[in-house]
């Protein structure tokens, strides 16, 4: 397994929608520093633009100005061609809420699982494949069983669990969460929650973490950026910001924080 | 009763057209009842198509249905005369009947130095559809009008004229025609007595000629009533009936039947169906097998005639392979397995072809023997004898007569034994007149009669520029030759001349290039409440003869 | 979790759902099809008589020796059912087919390239708009125009029945990509490292299908019912070929006669054959998506496994 460095840099990335007179700038021109050891936690409330940010990271949405670059190549220039789309997206993957349709609910999760793998790491292999699979069940806890199971015969909690399988099957270095506890049970927040921070920390991957819920990202990352109306309104480390919130905003966040304390959040695991 | 009812049910459109016609019917059989003299001279009849044209001369289009206004609402000088033969009025090609001229001897003939003079003697009295008096004045504007207009078989007609001038008005009932240079083969009195004999009521038409249209042929198209015909047009609904009413001005007498409703029924099994359950009284252009399957109903007529003139007409065209030789079109002639044909899809109601030749051309002593018979043996030699023994013919027929389509799969299936691999080839009625026009088909079946019956009007369907009929006969020096020397031989009905129209007979049967199979019986069914069903040249029924039963 | 636990549930599902094709789901999906290809290809011997033939008198009701009777021409109306199925196989299932894949083709192309950028949003929209034109055009007016251009042959037959009946699946499966196009599993996809093409065909077409696959028994009935009235107005197919439509609109007149033999037993088979269709095509889409992995997965894998 490599554990190569990288260094995801954001340089007054701006992104508008809508045309001329409907324009809204969801994301004001932030600069950002990503590399393999961040935690970094991405906050705010929805319509803060903190979802377009992490889309915007891994290309699903393309920044109106600025650039993004890993490794000193920029996002946009990755994509560009086959090959570079495949080596991005095995080094940076992401995962969104769950919805229903999450996953083509004509297939079956071990389809699902597979193909990034067959597609991102070339592993065509049966065998492989199938250990490959059982290392990344075995990690995330998930039954196997389940792997010949379709999307629609799972709660919602092992849906997230097989997304985050597809996800890190391919071993990538960055891992974009995208309000990826938002939709489950309270109960099931924190055994997701623990079986990310985990599984970054052991292999030294990089994360950044966006939610609208404080406890959550408190409890799994390192750095936080507080993000209102598109723009960067705190950032710091996790600690100093809860100690000594600077923005009015985020001290309204931490005074409506009334959820479970990050730390019974860990004795759930 | 149970099938009566039963196939009603099954189709919806059909049904609904039945209901609306058994309500009609209905009062009628009550009116029946009461025998209420005037109810019973109204009748119901079921017809295929609205026509589409009431003046045939400036607006020619060819369909059962305009015939019958065409004969109905318009009359000429003549009639042929009416022979009642089997309860059928069977008309007597040779013998005529004034119409517009006098009853009993509506012309004289006299011979001149270079041609023929025909001196009609018109009727007194008679007024037309407009109530308009009947003078030699409109028979001189009908012939200018023929002389004038493009329509139909027109041409055969101004062949007899140079000018209007040979048409010259004695006095105000009497018109004298100068022909020149007409021989034993003058058929001026079958012209005037066809389609293309029809006098108009010149003071009406007049009114509706305008600068552009000096023959008023866009309002006739579409009116009638400047006429002496029996019936005039009261009503037309587009695509559902026409309504005619009796004139009672027709020099003939009103006819007995006053009120005639055409009802469009555009599918004959229905159009059968509604005769037997009495809901119309006469259906017209039947298939023969409808024809058939209400034959033994009661209240049902069918009329049938010795000689009928309506033919299957089997073009094998000489100028195209590989009907370009005789022995393979001979040898087709011998796969036509006519016998099948005349008891299976025309279910007994035709009878066998003597080839062009018909008894009721008045020819003394013409045979009836079949021009050819189904005999595959002589086939299979005919074919060797020309090195062919496997053929392929493309038979092109229209759809719009399933009887005709029927005859030709029965030919393709039983000519195969003989070696014809044959493919029928069916076009709709416009792209099949279009073909046939275009001269573009291998060989044809077509439903065909010759409106004029003399032998020496045969020629005309080997006129090679004749679109009608394909080109199907390259008439050659002897053909003319033959049909020269039978002219010469005699008046057409004379002893003399007989065995000369034999052998013009016995050379289009040996070509076998085109020949009528089989002749058919008349395609109408009548109530047996009335009589007088007829048969006219042109098929059509002549409602002015008709009565109500057992008057 | 034990590592046998992992070995002995993970492989055996894994490979059943992953690789092998689905013979039973498949089988029984295709059955009806299967079963009126048969008829057609074994149409010589389950057919007593030449169907192209006069064998006995006209119109004779059903016996023991003519099962459904004879015709006006006096040919045997069982074998022509039969030989029939030939025809509905040449025509109807093709274009029944045909315009079902194209339209499933074409339709998810437009779907596809709305709200995109560049020349396949062009040609897309283009595509989008000659469908809305052609739909205008009344079926058989276009049937005869598209013949009339490439004059008689199957083949332009076959051309102009399925551009009249492409416009249905085209315009269902459009409405179904629109909403499948914004479904979170394309997103995945695209992250997994699928290509476009791959998404469209493993994803958006599967899901996209089902209306246009319910649509199929009703192109066939529609394609008969085309194939019937063209050959009326001597564009179609011509007699004596048995083709069902024929045989139903030219033994209408006589059913008014009580000759029903002629036209109910093609009815009956046109009928019979639609709902048969209308249960493949019902079933298809549940057994696609295993068909499409089978045939998705490289070749070398499935021979490993074979």
């Amino acid at each position: 397994m490599s554990q190569e460095a990288f260094t995801l840099r954001l340089a007054g990335v701006r992104k508008d929608f809508g045309h001329r007179r409907r324009r809204i700038t969801a994301v004001q021109p932030i600069e950002l520093e990503v590399r393999s050891d961040s935690r970094l936690g991405v906050i705010g409330e929805s319509g803060s633009g903190k979802s377009t940010l992490a889309r915007m990271i891994v290309g699903l949405e393309k920044p109106t100005a600025g650039t993004i670059e890993f490794n000193g190549r920029p996002v946009v220039d990755w994509l560009s061609s086959r090959t570079g789309r495949l080596e991005y997206r095995r080094r940076v993957q992401y995962v969104a809420q769950d919805t229903s349709s999450s996953f083509d609910p004509r297939q079956t999760l071990f389809e699902a699982v597979a193909t990034p793998l067959r597609f991102l790491c070339g592993v065509t292999d049966p065998h492989e494949v199938r250990s490959r699979l059982r290392r990344i069940a075995d990690e995330l806890a998930l039954d196997p069983a389940m792997f010949g199971r379709r999307p629609h015969q799972l709660s919602g909690g092992q849906r997230q669990r097989f997304s985050l399988a597809r996800a890190l099957v391919v071993e990538p270095r960055l891992l974009i969460c995208d309000e990826v506890v938002s939709a489950l049970d309270v109960s099931v927040q924190g055994t997701v929650l623990n079986l990310i921070k985990s599984y970054v920390s052991r292999h030294g991957m990089g994360l950044v973490f966006v939610a609208h819920g404080l406890p959550a990202v408190s409890f799994i990352s390192s750095e936080l950026i507080v993000m209102k109306r598109g723009a960067v309104v705190e950032r710091g480390n996790v600690a100093e910001v809860l100690a000594a919130p600077s923005h009015p905003y985020t001290r309204e966040l931490l005074s409506a924080y009334s959820g479970p304390d990050p730390v019974s959040l860990e004795a759930a695991r | 009763m149970r099938n009566r009812r039963a196939p009603r049910l099954l189709t919806a459109a059909a049904a609904a057209a039945a209901l609306v016609l058994a309500a009609t019917g209905c009062t009628d059989r009550a009116a029946d009842s009461s025998s209420s003299a005037s109810a019973k001279s109204s009748i119901t009849v079921a017809i295929a198509a609205m026509p589409t044209s009431y003046d045939l001369e400036g607006n020619w289009a060819a369909s059962n249905e305009n015939y019958t206004m065409w004969s109905q609402t318009m009359v000429g000088l003549l009639r042929y005369k009416y022979v009642e033969k089997n309860g059928v009025l069977v008309q007597d090609f040779n013998q005529y009947q004034g119409v517009l001229a006098d009853y009993d001897k509506p012309f004289t003939k006299t011979k001149t130095a270079d041609g023929l003079d025909y001196t009609f003697h018109l009727r007194k009295g008679v007024v037309s559809q407009a109530g308009n008096p009947f003078t030699a004045k409109d028979v001189y504007y009908s012939f200018q009008r023929k002389l004038s207009v493009d329509g139909g078989r027109l041409p055969q007609i101004k062949a007899y004229f140079n000018s209007i001038d040979q048409v010259q008005i004695v006095d105000d009932h009497t018109v004298t025609f100068h022909l020149h240079g007409v021989g034993n083969d003058d058929i001026f009195p079958q012209m005037l007595t066809g389609q293309m004999g029809r006098i108009w009521d010149s003071t009406e038409m007049k009114k509706h000629a305008t600068d552009t249209d000096q023959w008023s042929e866009e309002w006739a198209a579409t009116h009638d009533g400047a006429g002496f015909g029996p019936y005039e047009v009261a009503s037309k609904t587009a695509d559902q009936q026409v309504v005619l009413k009796a004139n009672p001005h027709y020099p003939l007498g009103e006819p007995k039947i006053n009120k005639i409703t055409m009802q469009v029924v555009a599918d004959s099994g229905t159009r059968a169906q509604m005769l037997s359950s009495g809901d119309v009284q006469v259906a017209e252009a039947l298939a023969p097998s409808d024809q058939e399957a209400i034959s033994k109903k009661s209240g049902v007529q069918i009329p049938t005639v010795e000689h009928p003139i309506e033919f299957v007409d089997l073009a094998l065209v000489q100028n195209k392979a590989p009907f370009d030789d005789k022995l393979v079109r001979q040898a087709f002639m011998y796969s036509v397995p006519y016998s099948q044909l005349i008891k299976q899809v025309y279910r007994g109601l035709a009878i066998t072809s003597p080839g062009w030749l018909t008894p009721s051309m008045g020819v003394p002593g013409t045979s009836t023997k079949p021009a050819y018979t189904y005999n595959i043996g002589k086939a299979k030699h005919l074919l060797e004898e020309a090195g062919k023994p496997s053929v392929d013919v493309t038979l092109t027929v229209s759809n719009a007569i399933p009887d005709i389509v029927d005859s030709a799969v029965m030919i393709k299936s039983y000519a195969a034994k003989a070696g014809f691999n044959v493919t029928v080839k069916q076009l709709n009625a416009a792209d099949f007149a279009t073909g046939r026009a275009n001269a573009t088909f291998q060989s044809l079946l077509a439903a065909n009669r010759s409106q004029t019956q003399t032998p020496s009007y045969i020629n005309n369907f080997f006129m090679p520029n004749d679109p009608s009929n394909n080109g199907a006969f390259v008439p050659t020096a002897e053909w003319k030759k033959l049909n020269a020397d039978a002219i010469a031989a005699g008046p057409m009905t004379s002893k003399e001349a007989a065995p000369y129209w034999e052998k013009v007979n016995a050379f289009v049967i040996d070509d076998a290039s085109q020949l009528p199979i089989l002749y058919r019986q008349p395609n109408q069914a009548y109530s047996t409440s009335l009589q007088g069903m007829s048969y006219r040249y042109d098929n059509t029924v002549d409602y002015s003869v008709l009565t109500p039963a057992g008057k | 979790m034990a590592e046998t636990h992992v070995s002995a549930v993970l492989l055996p599902r894994a490979r059943a759902a992953r690789t092998h094709f689905p013979w039973g789901g498949a089988a029984a999906a295709f059955l009806p099809l299967i079963v009126i290809v048969l008829v057609a290809v074994l149409a010589p011997l389950i057919a007593p008589h030449d169907p192209e033939k006069t064998v006995a008198d006209t119109r004779l009701a059903p016996s023991g020796e003519f099962w459904f009777g004879t015709d006006s021409v006096g040919m045997d109306v069982f074998s022509r059912v039969v030989f029939g199925a030939r025809i509905a196989v040449r025509f109807g299932i093709t274009v029944a087919v045909c315009a079902t894949a194209i339209g499933i083709l074409v339709g998810t192309f437009i779907g596809l390239s709305e709200r995109s950028r560049g020349i396949q949003s062009a040609l897309g929209g283009a595509l989008n708009r000659v469908s809305d034109y052609i739909v205008a055009i009344p079926d058989i007016i276009l049937a005869i125009v598209v013949v009339g251009i490439m004059g008689a042959s199957d083949l332009s037959l076959l051309i102009a029945i399925v551009l009249t009946l492409v416009q249905a699946p085209i315009k269902l499966t459009r409405m179904e990509v629109l909403r499948v196009r914004n479904e979170a599993y394309l997103e995945a996809a695209e992250l997994g490292g699928e290509s476009r093409a791959r998404a469209a065909f493993v994803h958006v077409i599967p899901n996209s299908i089902g209306p246009a696959m319910r649509n199929m028994p009703l192109i066939f009935g529609n394609c008969v019912i085309i194939l019937a009235s063209l050959g009326f107005i001597g564009v179609g197919v011509n007699a004596p070929t048995p083709e069902w439509g024929y045989m139903i609109s030219s033994g209408l007149s006589d059913l008014m006669l009580g000759e029903w033999w002629e036209t109910v037993f093609p009815a009956v088979f046109v009928f019979l054959s639609v709902l048969g269709i209308a249960y493949s095509s019902r079933a298809i889409p549940r057994v696609w998506p295993r068909i499409a992995a089978a045939f998705s997965t490289p070749s070398k894998k499935r021979k490993n496994l074979a």
